[in-house]
C-alpha cells in the first residue's frame, strides 16, 4: 500500500512539473517531448526544401530563394508585398529577439520574463519609451507609406506567428513558458526607439554634475570638454590632424550645489561608463576611383555594437522587378534594409555620437506629487500617467506615476524634479526615408532620399558606381536657446531655455567627392569647430581610429576590397602610437630606477599591435590603467573623463592633477606618475601573468570576449572568444568579459558590377538547435568575409531552399 | 507473444500515442497496458522499458530529421546537462511516468 502510495505521489509530481514546471524548472513533459518539444527545434531549425506560407493582404505570390548562406532573397511584385515577406521570414527565423527587443525599448519585459525585468522596463518607461511608442503609432497617418509599410511588415509577422505550429515554438518561449505576442506597427516603433536608447543616450550634464560636486565647476567642465583637442574631423579639413588647445584648470573647491543635488541623485543616474582607451564605436571608409586598383568606388563599414546571438543584423535581399533591388542588413523588427547596397549605391553608417538628450529642472507646486509646474510666470499642468507593470499572466506587477512637461519625462530629484527632451521620442518615420534611399540611382540621389532621416543621427557614407564617394551626418540635431549648449541642466521656468529648432540639412556636417580622394568616420567629431554653426555635442570620442584609418588610407593609392577587408581587423593603434613615447620619455627621468628602466625597454620593443599573439599590448594597458588611476584619484569612482583632458594634461607637465593626493609633502608632475604607473603596470602584469619570458603576456590570454545569447543563458552563448583589436584600434574589442565589436562587417565594389562582401559574428537562425545560429563565427573571428550573393532572379539560386507565399483566403 | 515484442508493442503504442496527442499520453497508456498485462512479473520494469522505447524510436527520427546533436548540446546545456543527459532525461521521464502509473494503479494480489 505504501509502495502505490509512493507511486501514485511521484505520479503526481511528475505530472504537475511536466505540465506545469516548477520554479526554474520549465514544462519539463513539452520540453522533453521528442515530437513537439525542444527536439524539433533539429528540423524547424533546417530551411524546408520547399514550403509554402499564407500571408494577409497579399497581391501577389511571392517567391523566397534562400542562398547557402541562408539569406533570404525575396522576389515580390509590389514593395509591400516585399515588407510582408521580410516580416514573415524574419519572424520564421528570429521570433523570440522580434519580441524581446519590441518589449525592451516598450518597456513590457515583464510580460515576458517576469519581475526581475520591472527595473529594465522602469528605466524604458521613465524615459518616455512607453508613451512615445503609443504617440508616434496613434500619429502615423492611416494611408501614408510609413504605415501601410509597417501594417504590410506586420501581417507577415503575424501570418507566420498563427500558423506556426506547436513544434516550431522557439526555444526560449519554452524554457519561459509563454507564448510569442502579435506584432503590430507600435512594436517596429518600439524597436526603433530601442536603437534610439542604445545609441543616443546622454548623461553629460548630470556627469558634470558631479564632477563639479569634488572639483568645482570650472574643472568640471573642462573634464567632458565639447571638442576633441586632436582633431581629424569626419568632414575632411586640413588633412592634416590639427591640436587645439584645451585648458584643464587645477581641481578647485568642491562646488556645494552641485554636491547637494548630487546626493539626490538616483542611484547609478550619470554615471559615465567611459574613460580613456574605453571608447568603442563604428567605422566606415570610402575610397574614390583614382586610388583604386580597379577604378571603382569602393565602400567598407562595420558598425559596433553589443554582440549578442543571435546578432542584431539580419541579412535580406529584396527584388520588386524594376523597383527595387536592395540588400543588406536590417533590423528584425523593422521592414527596411538599414546597411547595404542597390544595383548602382552602397552605404553604411556609423553613430554621430551627438548630443540628443537636455535635462531641465522644474519649479514645481508639489515636490513630492506634482500637478503643475512653472513655465513664464504662471503655472502649466503636468501630464500625469499611470504605468502598469504586467507579469506574464496578466496580474499587476507594480504601477507607478510618471509625469510629463511640455519637453518629456519628469523625474525626481530629491525635493526638485528634472524634465528630459530627447530626439528619438519624438520622430518615427525613418524607415520612410530607407524606403525611398534604397531606389536611388546615385550617391546624391541617395543622400536626399535620406534627408528626412531624424533619429538617431548616423554618419551616412554613400557610393555610387559613376565613382561619386560621399558622407553626411545626417539626423536632427537640436538648436539650444541663445546658442547655448546641452550639457548644462537648464532652467525650466522658461521657455527661453527651451530647444529653439533643429539644423538644417544644408547645415549638417558632410563631403561629397574630396580632392583627398577618400572618406573615414569613426565616431569621432565630424565638423572641426571652426565650421560647426551650433553645438553638437561633447565629450567627443577620441579621433584614434579615425587618424589610424585615415593614415592607412592616404598611405594606399591602389586600393582593392581584400585591403578594405584586412582595415578591417588592422591591429595597429594610433593610440598606443601617441602616448607610447611620453610613458618612454618618463622613464628616462628615472634611469636610477631598474624596475622602470626594465619596463621601458619592453614597451619600447613593443609593435603597438594588438594581435592575439601580441604581448607588448598587456603591459602598456596596464600602464595606461595604472595612469589614468593616479590622474583621477580626485574624482569619484566610476567617474572618468574620455581621452580629450587625459591628452591636454599630457602638455601641462606641471598641472595639480597630476599630483597623487597619497603622497602628502610631495608634489608629482606629469613624468613622475608617467614613470611610476609604467613601474606599476609592469609589477601587475607580472603578477597576473608571470614573467614576460614564460609566454604569459600573449594578448589573448588577457583579452577575451563575450558573445550572450539575449538572455545571457551560457549554454546559448560564445563566451571567452580571443579577438584581434584591443582599445581604440580600428575593430576595437571591449575589455575582457565585455561584449562589443564589429556586429557587422562589409565592403562593396562599385564597378561595371556591384559586389559585396560580408559577415556578422552569429548566423541567420535564432534558433540554437540549427547549424545556422552560430555558423558565422569561425568567419567573423578570423576577420574574413563571404562574398556576398546578389541574384537577379531566383534561378540564379537553383537548388536553394525555396518558400512560397500566397495570399491567405 | 512473448514479453519481449509486448515491451516493443508498448513502445509502439507509447511513441503513436506521443506524436498524435503528446507526453501526457505515456501514463495513461501505462495503466491500460498494466492491466492487458496483471500477470506478468514486474510489469512496471516492462512499461519503463517500453516507454522509453518509443520516445527512444522518436528520438531516432527527429536525428533523421535534423541534427539533434545540437539540441542535447543546447538545450541540455540550459540545465547543466552534458549532452548525453538531455538524452537520458529524455528516456527516463518516460520510463518514470509509465512506471509510476504501473506501481500506482496495478490491481492488487487476489485473494
Amino acid at each position: 500500500m505504501a509502495g502505490r502510495l509512493l507511486a501514485g505521489a511521484t505520479l503526481g509530481v511528475l505530472l504537475w512539473v511536466g505540465a506545469r514546471g516548477a520554479g526554474p524548472v520549465p514544462p519539463i513533459g513539452a520540453l522533453l517531448d521528442p515530437v513537439r518539444g525542444a527536439w524539433a527545434l533539429a528540423e524547424s531549425g533546417q530551411l524546408p526544401r520547399r514550403a509554402e506560407g499564407r500571408v494577409a493582404g497579399l497581391a501577389h505570390d511571392v517567391r523566397v530563394t534562400y542562398d547557402d548562406r541562408a539569406v533570404p532573397h525575396i522576389f515580390a511584385e509590389t514593395e509591400l508585398d516585399a515588407y510582408r515577406a521580410l516580416g514573415y521570414v524574419t519572424a520564421r527565423d528570429r521570433l523570440f529577439q522580434l519580441d524581446l527587443q519590441a518589449r525592451a525599448g516598450g518597456g513590457t519585459l515583464t510580460e515576458l520574463l517576469g519581475p526581475r525585468a520591472l527595473e529594465l522596463d522602469r528605466e524604458a518607461r521613465e524615459l518616455g519609451m512607453g508613451r512615445a511608442a503609443e504617440r508616434l503609432a496613434a500619429a502615423l497617418p492611416d494611408t501614408g507609406e510609413m504605415r501601410q509599410s509597417l501594417d504590410a511588415y506586420a501581417a507577415g509577422v503575424n501570418a507566420y506567428v498563427d500558423a506556426m505550429p506547436g513544434r516550431d515554438l522557439p526555444l526560449e518561449y519554452r524554457l519561459l513558458g509563454r507564448r510569442p505576442a502579435r506584432w503590430s506597427p507600435v512594436r517596429t516603433i518600439q524597436v526603433l526607439l530601442r536603437m534610439g536608447y542604445t545609441l543616443t543616450q546622454t548623461s553629460t550634464e548630470l556627469d558634470v554634475l558631479r564632477a563639479a560636486a569634488v572639483v568645482g565647476d570650472a574643472a568640471a567642465a573642462a573634464l567632458f570638454p565639447s571638442h576633441s583637442p586632436i582633431q581629424q574631423p569626419i568632414q575632411p579639413s586640413s588633412g592634416e590632424p590639427r591640436r587645439i588647445r584645451l585648458v584643464v584648470p587645477p581641481p578647485g573647491a568642491p562646488d556645494t550645489a552641485a554636491a547637494a543635488a548630487l546626493a539626490l541623485l538616483p542611484r547609478g543616474l550619470g554615471t559615465h561608463p567611459g574613460g580613456e582607451g574605453n571608447d568603442l564605436g563604428s567605422n566606415n571608409w570610402a575610397v574614390a576611383p583614382s586610388r583604386t586598383r580597379d577604378h571603382g568606388a569602393l565602400l567598407a563599414g562595420d558598425p559596433h555594437l553589443d554582440l549578442t546571438l543571435p546578432s542584431i543584423w539580419y541579412e535580406a535581399h529584396l527584388v520588386v522587378p524594376g523597383t527595387l533591388d536592395v540588400y543588406g542588413v536590417t533590423i528584425p523588427g523593422l521592414p527596411a534594409i538599414l546597411l547595404g547596397f542597390n544595383r548602382d549605391v552602397a552605404w553604411t553608417f556609423t553613430n554621430v555620437e551627438a548630443d540628443l538628450m537636455d535635462r531641465w529642472v522644474e519649479a514645481v507646486d508639489d515636490p513630492v506629487r506634482p500637478l503643475r509646474y512653472r513655465l513664464d510666470g504662471a503655472w502649466a499642468p503636468v501630464e500625469v500617467r499611470l504605468e502598469v507593470y504586467l507579469d506574464a499572466r496578466g496580474d499587476t506587477l507594480a504601477v507607478d506615476t510618471l509625469r510629463f512637461t511640455h519637453r518629456g519625462p519628469m523625474r525626481r530629484l530629491g525635493r526638485s524634479w528634472l524634465s528630459l527632451r530627447w530626439t528619438p521620442l519624438e520622430s518615427a518615420g525613418e524607415t520612410g526615408a530607407f524606403h525611398q534611399a534604397a531606389h536611388a540611382r546615385t550617391a546624391r540621389a541617395w543622400l536626399d532620399a535620406m534627408a528626412s532621416y531624424r533619429s538617431p543621427p548616423q554618419n551616412m557614407l554613400v557610393a555610387d558606381r559613376a565613382g561619386t564617394i560621399a558622407i553626411r551626418s545626417t539626423g536632427r540635431f537640436p538648436i539650444r536657446a541663445g546658442g547655448g549648449r546641452g550639457d548644462r541642466v537648464l532652467d525650466g521656468t522658461t521657455r527661453a531655455s527651451d530647444w529653439t529648432g533643429d539644423w538644417t540639412v544644408s547645415e549638417y556636417p558632410g563631403a561629397t567627392d574630396p580632392p583627398q580622394g577618400f572618406l573615414a568616420s569613426a565616431n569621432q567629431e565630424p565638423q572641426d569647430p571652426r565650421d560647426q554653426p551650433h553645438y553638437l555635442g561633447t565629450d567627443w570620442i577620441a579621433p584614434w581610429r579615425a587618424l589610424r584609418l585615415n593614415a592607412l588610407l592616404r598611405g594606399d593609392s591602389v586600393v582593392t576590397p581584400e585591403t578594405m577587408r584586412r582595415w578591417q581587423t588592422d591591429p595597429g593603434s594610433a593610440r598606443a602610437d601617441y602616448y607610447v613615447p611620453y610613458l618612454l620619455r618618463a622613464a628616462e627621468t628615472r634611469p636610477e630606477d631598474t624596475l622602470v628602466a626594465h619596463a621601458a625597454r619592453l614597451l619600447a620593443a613593443w609593435d603597438r599591435r594588438y594581435t592575439r599573439h601580441n604581448e607588448g599590448a598587456v603591459l602598456f594597458e596596464s600602464a595606461m590603467r595604472s595612469a589614468t588611476s593616479a590622474i583621477w584619484d580626485e574624482l569619484p569612482p566610476g567617474l572618468r573623463p574620455g581621452a580629450g583632458p587625459f591628452i591636454a594634461l599630457l602638455d601641462d607637465p606641471a598641472n595639480p592633477w597630476w599630483d597623487d593626493r597619497r603622497t602628502r609633502g610631495r608634489i608629482e608632475r606629469r613624468d613622475d606618475i608617467l614613470a611610476t604607473a609604467l613601474a606599476e603596470g609592469y609589477t601587475a602584469t607580472v603578477r597576473e601573468n608571470g614573467p614576460p619570458e614564460f609566454g604569459g603576456w600573449v594578448w589573448s590570454r588577457t583579452h577575451r570576449i563575450d558573445i550572450w545569447h539575449l538572455l545571457r543563458i551560457p549554454a546559448l552563448s560564445h563566451l571567452d572568444i580571443a579577438v584581434d583589436g584591443g582599445p581604440s584600434t580600428i575593430s576595437p574589442s571591449s575589455t575582457t568579459g565585455g561584449g562589443e565589436g564589429a556586429s557587422w562587417r562589409m565592403v562593396v565594389q562599385l564597378g561595371p558590377t556591384i559586389r559585396g562582401w560580408g559577415t556578422y559574428p552569429g548566423g541567420q537562425s535564432g534558433n540554437p538547435a540549427s547549424r545556422r545560429y552560430d555558423d558565422r563565427l569561425p568567419l567573423w573571428t578570423g576577420g574574413r568575409l563571404a562574398e556576398l550573393r546578389f541574384p537577379r532572379a531566383p534561378s540564379d539560386l537553383a537548388g536553394g531552399a525555396a518558400l512560397l507565399l500566397r495570399a491567405a483566403p | 507473444m512473448s514479453r519481449v515484442l509486448r515491451v516493443v508493442g508498448f513502445a509502439a503504442l507509447v511513441a503513436a500515442a506521443t506524436a498524435l496527442a503528446g507526453w501526457w499520453t505515456v501514463p495513461l497508456l501505462a495503466v491500460v497496458w498494466s492491466r492487458v498485462v496483471a500477470r506478468e512479473r514486474r510489469p512496471a520494469l516492462a512499461g519503463m522499458l517500453g516507454a522509453a522505447l518509443g520516445w527512444g524510436f522518436l528520438l531516432g527520427w527527429a536525428a533523421y530529421r535534423g541534427p539533434v546533436e545540437l539540441v542535447a548540446l543546447r538545450a541540455g546545456g540550459v540545465f547543466n546537462l552534458p549532452a548525453w543527459g538531455f538524452v537520458l532525461a529524455t528516456l527516463v521521464f518516460p520510463a518514470l511516468l509509465a512506471g509510476t502509473a504501473v506501481l500506482a494503479t496495478r490491481p492488487s494480489p487476489g485473494p
